[in-house]
C-alpha cells in the first residue's frame, strides 16, 4: 500500500513540474510574442498620398508652346529616342522623372522633313529665368526655371551632364541645332536647355 | 517513508521547473527569425549612349 502511494505521489509531482515548466515555456516563446509597434512600422510600406505619375504635358509660355509628352526609351543605336509625332515632346522614361532629384530629360524635334518647324523650333529663344511647366497624369504640376542654354557638337554630347544625377530636381530639354548633313541625315549640334525646379503644385 | 517520498517528489518537481526556466532563459535571448529586407534605392538612372536624333521628323 505504501509503495503504491509512493508511486502515485512521485508521478503526480513529476507531472506537475513538467506541466508547469511546459506552460511557462509556451507562454514565453520568443517566436510567439507580439511584434513591437516599432517593428510593425518598419515593415509596413509607406502609403504615398498621391500616386506616382508620369509627365503628359509641357507648357513654355515664353515661346507659346503647349505640347503633349510621350514616354520613350532608347532607339536601336542606344540613343535617347524621339517622339513619334513632330508636334509632341518625349520624356526619357528610363531616366529621372521631372520633380525628383536628378536630371529629367525631354526632347523634341527641331523641324520636319519638309523643313517646316517642329515642336522645339523656338527653343533657342529661351533665356535664363523663363518658365517651363510640366504636368503629370496624377494632377501634379512642376514649374522649372531656365538656368542656361548650351550648344554641343553631336559627337561630344555630355551624356552624364545632361542625363546624370543631381542633388536638386532638374529638367533638361534637347533639340537639334547647327547644320543639317544630308549624308548622315543628322544635325551637327544639339541645343540643351537646363532648368531647375522652382515650384510644385 | 512517505515523508522521504514527498521530499523527493518536491525536489523532482523543482528540478523540472528549473530546467524549464533555464530553457526559456536561453531561447528568450535568441534573435527573432523575422528579417527586414531593405532594397537600396537606385542612385543613378540608366542613361543612353548618345544624343537623340531630333532633326527632320517624318
Amino acid at each position: 500500500m505504501k509503495n503504491k502511494l509512493l508511486i502515485v505521489i512521485i508521478t503526480l509531482g513529476v507531472g506537475a513540474g513538467i506541466g508547469l515548466g511546459f506552460m511557462f515555456s509556451r507562454t514565453h516563446n520568443p517566436s510567439d510574442r507580439a511584434m513591437p509597434a516599432s517593428e510593425g512600422i518598419l515593415l509596413s510600406t509607406p502609403q504615398p498620398s498621391i500616386a506616382p505619375g508620369i509627365p503628359i504635358a509641357i507648357v513654355i509660355p515664353k515661346i507659346n508652346l503647349h505640347a503633349s509628352v510621350e514616354s520613350v526609351g532608347m532607339d536601336s543605336k542606344g540613343r535617347m529616342d524621339v517622339p513619334k509625332n513632330a508636334n509632341d515632346t518625349a520624356w526619357y522614361s528610363p531616366g529621372y522623372k521631372p520633380g525628383m532629384s536628378g536630371s529629367a530629360v525631354i526632347d523634341g524635334h527641331l523641324d520636319r522633313v519638309t523643313g517646316a518647324p517642329a515642336v522645339f523650333w523656338n527653343l533657342k529663344f529661351l533665356s535664363a529665368g523663363d518658365d517651363i511647366i510640366v504636368s503629370e497624369n496624377n494632377g501634379l504640376v512642376y514649374t522649372f526655371a531656365v538656368n542656361r542654354i548650351m550648344r554641343y557638337p553631336y559627337d561630344s554630347f555630355p551624356i552624364k551632364e545632361v542625363f546624370g544625377a543631381t542633388k536638386s530636381p532638374m529638367l533638361n530639354l534637347i533639340t537639334c541645332n547647327g547644320v543639317w548633313d544630308k549624308n548622315s541625315k543628322n544635325y551637327s549640334d544639339r541645343l540643351v536647355v537646363y532648368s531647375k525646379l522652382i515650384s510644385q503644385k | 517513508m512517505i515523508k522521504k517520498a514527498v521530499i523527493a517528489t518536491g525536489v523532482l518537481a523543482l528540478s523540472a521547473m528549473a530546467a524549464a526556466t533555464l530553457t526559456f532563459a536561453q531561447t528568450a535571448t535568441v534573435a527573432p527569425t523575422t528579417s527586414i529586407t531593405t532594397v537600396a534605392p537606385t542612385t543613378e538612372a540608366s542613361a543612353p549612349t548618345g544624343a537623340p536624333a531630333t532633326g527632320r521628323a517624318n
